[in-house]
């Protein structure tokens, strides 16, 4: 179990946990100030959001028991594994949907989505699991396993196989709904189809056919839905306006009658507040547990989704600078394992944690700052919740293994030993 | 981003092209992931540095609340300090449905303060239910309302609200406000921003929930962010005269069904207004649905030719400027008077031979006008005319005041320089007429009509605001002026047209017009159409008080009469003896009576 250090590219590796354990320690930090506000809400929930820190430092010990345990055997051996353990999550989502139209006690209605299994132990119920977050880890594993030889997808046939794979999970997380997990599966698959020797051209291909095909997509949206992807237009005010001026546009955007005041008191309440949080950070910031978007309850949803534009608030431009400078450490780290890996199941794999954590930053970041729609994609590392902290864990627990074995070659050359 | 190195290593030992394009693909990626942080880095940049005091005002402005503070309207005051508008407090009882939790409970206790219906309680706050806001109970008295306040969501609203404790009485001249305390009519109107004050607000910094968490984060208005109260104004307008005046006015006004009768009475020496009363008039407490027209405060916005009442000004301008004197005779032409260039003209009743001025003004006779008006020639009659101020604005302090027409010489026709004398082609209105009457009785000396004498602010201090008095400019000779008044003018009550006015102990003084009213086309008269009006003043030797009355359209049906000596004589008569006896008190006993008293 201590062996995980040992191997090779040390210094890759112990970068890449600094990183990430820095990341947990901000985090951390956040959701404790969160917590402990000024003047608390009214609403019940006081006690139980001063209580999140401790959680979520729970999780981070049970993340890195995860991380611990995905160092335990070869990496390869898992990819022999991985179709079944694809094939659980996949029927743990199944479950889920199946949640949805009949009525299980295990699988409850939170914000308008079934994402969660809820078991319990006695009166006592355990940590909700989130089976989307844990099946992007086992879609990454199987897909790498899939493609891992298969060196030829110069033709478009090819990629039927990789597109099946990707499908089955996507729908199923689809109609929970979750869409923020599906805008993140897409690019983590391209990216490895990309590397795995896809042509461009086919990918343009495929990038077109969802072009042509998300405007009939966007009319099966819900309004929320539409109003969440709109609101990225919507905050510039000349594009209020003219959907306020002409109804069918905004009827188009949001689904409904488009008025300035539905904006400012729903549908972009979470935008507005969050790029104010963050503009009000400034170049420095209002410092650590500073500020009234720390002190008081401004934001909703700061403990999660929204963390990084308390983040924002609290260190400013600069700070945020730094911040995410970690991730990209993190990410180099991971790129840096993914080229000194040859074995095409250990670079597809390490490729595919790190998309998943550049797109998983990007949206979320993106999102509190308004350039991408609000979705319920978590901050990795930071953000609170148990599911997606052990996930993310486990992939850098993976990304470590796989920077620590020997790579795998078929004709071993001379001079280079275990 | 160090990979190159890394690359090179691994192109030692992977010599595959497929390695090597995996690595290319790697590198592209990493050149994608650095675009994507550089993009969120730029967004940062741009709200946090570029416009991140645009956003951070923003963001201010939707973490406070504003608590405006009303300031109380200042009164309105008669010239003996008794109140016709003030503003008192008034509290709203209000429920905030969104945090009461049991409706049935918080409406059973506050009944019990309240003295209402608990059901009917619960139902106000059950319809408004998910807003922050539902009056329950307007105008409660203090004592309720800090035993309201004290139940849990539950709220008290200040406000303030108007009140006229007069009434009708000088509606017109008081005017009225709107119910967000925003004057309408008269001096609440012309002197809004005065009365109004200065509004203060507190601002509070909020959270999310609108709960206040601290106080003040700006505080711009006001005295130091406390509301200032608006000024008082004292009126000239003094509330027992007024209620003489419309008491009189209203009784002959139905007695003759008129459309419109309005009445002032005004001090010569000041040209202060005593009393300002139209018919008909409106309650400004409640005025919602009161026909528009009441609204008009008809001395000052209705104009009209004059007729007669203007022959004491023609005679006092031909006298003035020596175009006849008070000796001679004119000849009246028996009643029929005609010549080319100003067509016909007939008396009103019978025809007159030789009169001499005060004649032609004791009788009312229009011919006699007509000569002394081509003596006197267009351009000294309009320059005249023009000093006694007709044909612009007196310029009084109250709101909707007309010009009237006067049109200069060069637009006369033949005919004018015949009619203007006795009031045709002239168009004036009621307060024109009066501040001329009272330049004639007071000797000549200019004067502006105002209504209002003082004001008080709110430290108490009181501020004269009455015009000075302009001791300089005379526009007659004070003998002229004195002639018309004590002696053609006391003539007509007297022994002429206006009998009715006269009085036992004082000398009244008069001249009555009876004038057709023109077409709206402004070609010829309308039938059985009249204005009938009074205008005078008491005592004649020093001159008091004077008085304007007037009637539009009597009803002529009624066959009571339609002229100013039948309609307004007497009740000018009666306002000026009511008055003068207030102001004068009760007659004094003579010496003998004194001393017969005293045995």
């Amino acid at each position: 179990m201590r062996n995980f250090l040992k191997g090779r590219l040390l210094p890759v590796r112990i970068c890449l946990i600094a990183c990430m354990m820095g990341l947990l320690a901000v985090g951390i930090a956040t959701i404790y100030v969160v917590g402990h506000p000024d003047e608390p809400s009214p609403a019940s929930d006081a006690a139980e959001l001063a209580s999140y820190w401790k959680k979520q430092l729970v999780f981070a010990v049970v993340g890195a028991a995860g991380f611990v345990a995905a160092n335990l055997v070869n990496y390869r051996r898992l990819g022999a594994v991985s179709h079944w353990i694809y094939l659980a999550t996949v029927l743990l989502l199944a479950v889920i949907l199946l949640g949805k139209y009949v009525s299980l006690p295990f699988v409850p209605l939170r914000g308008g989505a079934h994402r969660w299994i809820v078991l319990r132990i006695g009166s006592h119920s355990l940590p909700a699991i989130q089976p989307s977050e844990f099946c992007k880890l086992a879609y990454i594993l199987a897909l790498a396993w899939y493609l891992r030889f298969r060196s030829n997808y110069s033709r478009f046939s090819a990629l039927l196989g990789p597109f099946a794979v990707t499908l089955v999970p996507m729908v199923l997380i689809l109609l929970e709904p979750d869409l923020g997990t599906v805008m993140l599966m897409m690019p983590v698959f391209f990216t490895m189809l990309f590397v795995a020797g896809a042509r461009i051209r086919h990918l343009a291909m495929i990038v077109l056919l969802a072009v042509v095909v998300s405007p009939a997509m966007w009319f099966m949206l819900r309004p929320y839905q539409r109003v969440r992807i709109s609101s990225v237009l919507l905050q510039s005010r000349s594009v209020r306006d003219k959907a306020q001026n002409h109804p069918a546009l905004g009827k188009l955007l949001v689904g409904s009658k488009f008025t300035e005041r539905s904006w400012r008191n729903e549908w972009g309440y979470h935008l507005v507040r969050s790029k104010f949080a963050v503009a009000s950070g400034g170049w420095s910031g209002a410092g650590y547990g500073q500020g009234p978007f720390v002190k008081y309850d401004f934001l909703p949803e700061r403990h999660n989704d929204f963390i990084f534009s308390v983040i924002a608030h609290q260190v400013g431009f600069i700070g945020c600078i730094g911040f995410l400078l970690l991730y990209v450490l993190l990410v180099v780290c991971g790129l840096e394992i993914a080229v000194h890996n040859t074995d095409p199941f250990g670079r597809l794999m390490a490729m595919g944690i790190v998309a998943m954590f550049v797109v998983e930053v990007a949206i979320n970041v993106g999102m509190t700052l308004g350039l991408m729609p609000i979705t319920g994609l978590t901050l990795p590392f930071v953000s609170y919740g148990g599911s997606s902290l052990l996930v993310n864990m486990m992939a850098v627990g993976l990304l470590n293994n796989v920077g620590r074995c020997r790579p795998f070659s078929v004709a071993p050359r001379k001079g280079i030993e275990a | 981003m160090g990979t190159k190195e890394a690359g090179k290593a691994a192109l030692a030992t992977a010599d595959s092209t497929d390695a090597r394009r995996e690595r290319i693909a790697i590198s592209v990626f990493g050149v994608l992931i650095l675009c994507a942080f550089l993009g969120l880095g730029w967004r940062c940049y741009h709200l946090q540095y570029a416009s991140a005091d645009h956003y951070a005002q923003l963001s201010l402005r939707q973490q406070c609340a504003y608590l405006p503070l009303e300031p109380q309207r200042g009164a309105i005051l008669d010239c003996r300090g008794r109140v016709l508008a003030a503003s008192n407090q008034i509290r709203t009882v209000f429920a905030d449905p969104r945090i009461i939790q049991d409706p049935k409970e918080t409406a059973n206790s506050l009944a019990s303060v309240l003295d209402l219906p608990a059901h009917e309680i619960c139902k106000m706050i059950l319809d408004r239910a998910g807003s922050r806001y539902a009056p329950v109970a307007v105008g409660v008295e203090a004592e309720q309302a800090e035993s309201a306040r004290a139940i849990e969501g539950i709220g008290i609203e200040y406000g303030w609200q108007r009140h006229y404790p007069m009434g009708r009485l000088a509606a017109h001249v008081v005017g009225y406000t709107s119910v967000d305390n925003r004057g309408l009519g008269g001096i609440e109107y012309e002197f809004d921003r005065e009365l109004r004050g200065e509004g203060a607000r507190h601002v509070f910094f909020v959270d999310v929930h609108r709960r206040p968490l601290s106080f003040c984060v700006e505080q711009k208005s006001g005295d130091n962010g406390m509301p200032v109260n608006g000024d008082g104004i004292i009126l000239t307008i003094d509330a027992t005269i007024q209620q003489f005046v419309r008491e009189e006015l209203l009784k002959q006004y139905k007695a003759f069904e008129a459309e419109a009768g309005l009445a002032v009475v005004a001090d010569p020496r000041s040209g202060a207004i005593l009393a300002m009363v139209s018919l008909p008039d409106f309650e400004p407490e409640n005025f919602s649905r009161t026909d528009p027209n009441n609204f008009l405060n008809r001395v000052l916005t209705d104009q009209y030719e004059p007729g007669s009442i203007i022959k004491p000004f023609t005679a006092s301008i031909a006298l003035d400027t020596g175009a006849v004197n008070t000796h001679e005779t004119i000849f009246c032409e028996n009643g029929h008077y005609s010549g080319r260039g100003f067509g016909h003209i007939g008396e009103y009743r019978q025809g007159f031979g030789d009169l001499t001025l005060r004649e032609i003004i004791q009788n009312s006779s229009n011919i006699g006008m007509a000569k002394v008006g081509q003596r006197v020639g267009a351009e000294r009659l309009y320059e005249g005319l023009t000093l006694f101020g007709f044909g612009k604005k007196v310029g009084i302090d109250l709101p909707g005041e007309a010009e009237g027409l006067l049109r200069p010489p060069s637009e006369w026709t033949g005919y004018s320089v015949t009619r203007i004398p006795f009031g045709q082609e002239i168009s004036v209105t009621a307060i024109q007429l009066l501040r001329a009457l009272c330049m004639l009785a007071n000797g000549g000396r200019l004067i502006r009509p105002h209504a209002i004498k003082a004001v008080v602010k709110p430290d108490g201090s009181v501020v004269d605001i009455r015009p000075p008095a302009l001791r300089v400019g005379y526009i007659i000779k004070p003998e002229v002026a004195r002639w018309i008044v004590q002696d053609a003018m006391t003539a007509v009550v007297n022994d002429g047209t206006g009998k009715r006015a006269k009085l036992e102990r004082w000398q009244v003084f008069g001249k009555t017009g009876t004038a057709q009213l023109a077409k709206k086309d402004g070609r010829g008269y309308e039938e059985r159409a009249y204005v009938a009006s009074f205008m005078g003043g008491a005592p004649a030797e020093d001159p008091r008080i004077v008085v304007l009355v007037s009637f539009r359209r009597p009803n002529y049906a009624l066959r009571k009469g339609y002229t100013g000596g039948t309609i307004a004589a007497p009740v000018a008569g009666a306002i000026i003896e009511r008055t003068l006896t207030y102001l004068e008190g009760p007659p004094k006993p003579t010496p003998s009576e004194t001393v017969a008293r005293a045995r």
